[in-house]
């Protein structure tokens, strides 16, 4: 009886545990030098898990995000730099993994719109600006001869 | 009078209908690039493979049924296949797995499978119980051959021409419909026979 209890103790303090592991290691894997770990860290922060898509694979407990960490960690070791690791997965999933596009001569545009728009309104409220200053000048002649001509 | 005395005189130079047109072209520009927007967005959630139209990664995998061989594109050169990325764990490889069936009894191209992230035995009890729709079917343990194919959830099937080219990839589950639309126009007419 004691027996049975102290199994089913283990047994469900072995699932807390296991559960607990599960939820806070995303990545109990370590890289055998700072310095890679610290670049394998942003790269997962900035790459997009392929199948949950609105987290980072840092984030996520997907197994294809886990087995695209390890393939991540495995070309850090390798030697391959940052670029040809972003350069590997977009040629594989698209620039949609990176999830700061990239500023390439398609998507310029999007990025010098804003620009061109404020340059557009500014122009615009420079004009309208000069007109009602135009407007407050004639205010101090006479009434007459500011509105005096009936407009066509 | 009082209330238009703070507009402005409209400019001498710009006659009035300038003022429609500039507003006008931009609405005409803004809904363009909506619609051109809207046209080319690719549905909710699909990633658009950047391998089709390019070359299939080179590719091998030990094989289900005898793990000590390897099998991979250098055994599949200058023909046509079909590669299926599919798992005992994928709810919808199941659904899809009547349609390859027959396809691989209807076709002659050969359908190849990537059991992906799969425990081998389960994997060959499934094809035991449900029917084996392929020619071979190679293990992927660790998911280096789906990232190679830019998998991100299985079923994924693409279509690969002789040349080791990727000619078209099916997110999803593969259906009668998609075979006839989709793959057997692309494939030569002996090939496609009877689907």
């Amino acid at each position: 009886m004691l027996r049975a209890r102290l199994l089913a103790a283990m047994g469900l303090l072995s699932l807390v545990l296991g559960g607990m592991r599960l939820a806070h290691a995303v990545d109990p894997a370590q890289l055998p030098n700072p310095v890679l770990q610290g670049r394998y860290e942003t790269l997962i922060h900035e790459l997009r898990c392929v199948q949950c898509q609105d987290e980072a694979l840092a984030d996520s407990e997907v197994g294809i995000a886990a087995e695209i960490r390890q393939q991540i960690r495995t070309m850090l070791i390798a030697g391959k730099s940052d670029e040809q690791i972003r350069d590997y997965l977009v040629s594989r999933y698209s620039e949609f993994i990176l999830f700061k596009p990239r500023y390439s001569l398609r998507n310029a545009w999007l990025w010098l719109l804003p620009i061109v728009l404020l340059g557009i309104g500014l122009l615009v409220a420079a004009r309208i600006v000069r007109a009602r200053r135009a407007l407050l000048d004639r205010d101090s002649e006479p009434v007459e001869s500011a509105f005096g001509e009936p407009r066509a | 009078m009082s209330t238009t005395s703070l507009q402005p005189p409209p400019p001498a130079s710009a006659p009035h209908y300038v003022r429609f047109l500039v507003p006008l072209a931009f609405f005409v520009l803004l809904v363009a690039v909506l619609a051109v927007g809207i046209k080319h967005s690719p549905e909710v959630g699909v990633i658009q493979s950047p391998l089709v139209g390019k070359a299939a990664p080179a590719w091998q995998l030990p094989m289900l049924t005898d793990s000590g061989r390897a099998f991979g594109s250098r055994d599949l050169r200058g023909q046509w296949y079909v590669l299926n990325v599919w798992g005992t764990w994928c709810p919808t490889c199941r659904e899809e797995h009547e349609t390859l069936l027959q396809i691989s009894r209807s076709t002659r191209v050969p359908i190849i499978g990537i059991d992906w992230n799969d425990d081998d035995t389960e994997a060959m009890t499934y094809l035991a119980k449900l029917g084996n729709p392929y020619g071979t079917v190679t293990v992927d343990h660790d998911g280096r051959a789906a990232i190679d194919w830019g998998v991100y959830a299985a079923p994924e099937t693409f279509l690969v021409d002789p040349h080791g080219m990727v000619v078209y990839k099916q997110i999803g589950a593969m259906t009668p419909d998609v075979w006839r639309r989709e793959f057997a126009p692309r494939l030569p007419g002996g090939l496609a026979a009877g689907s």
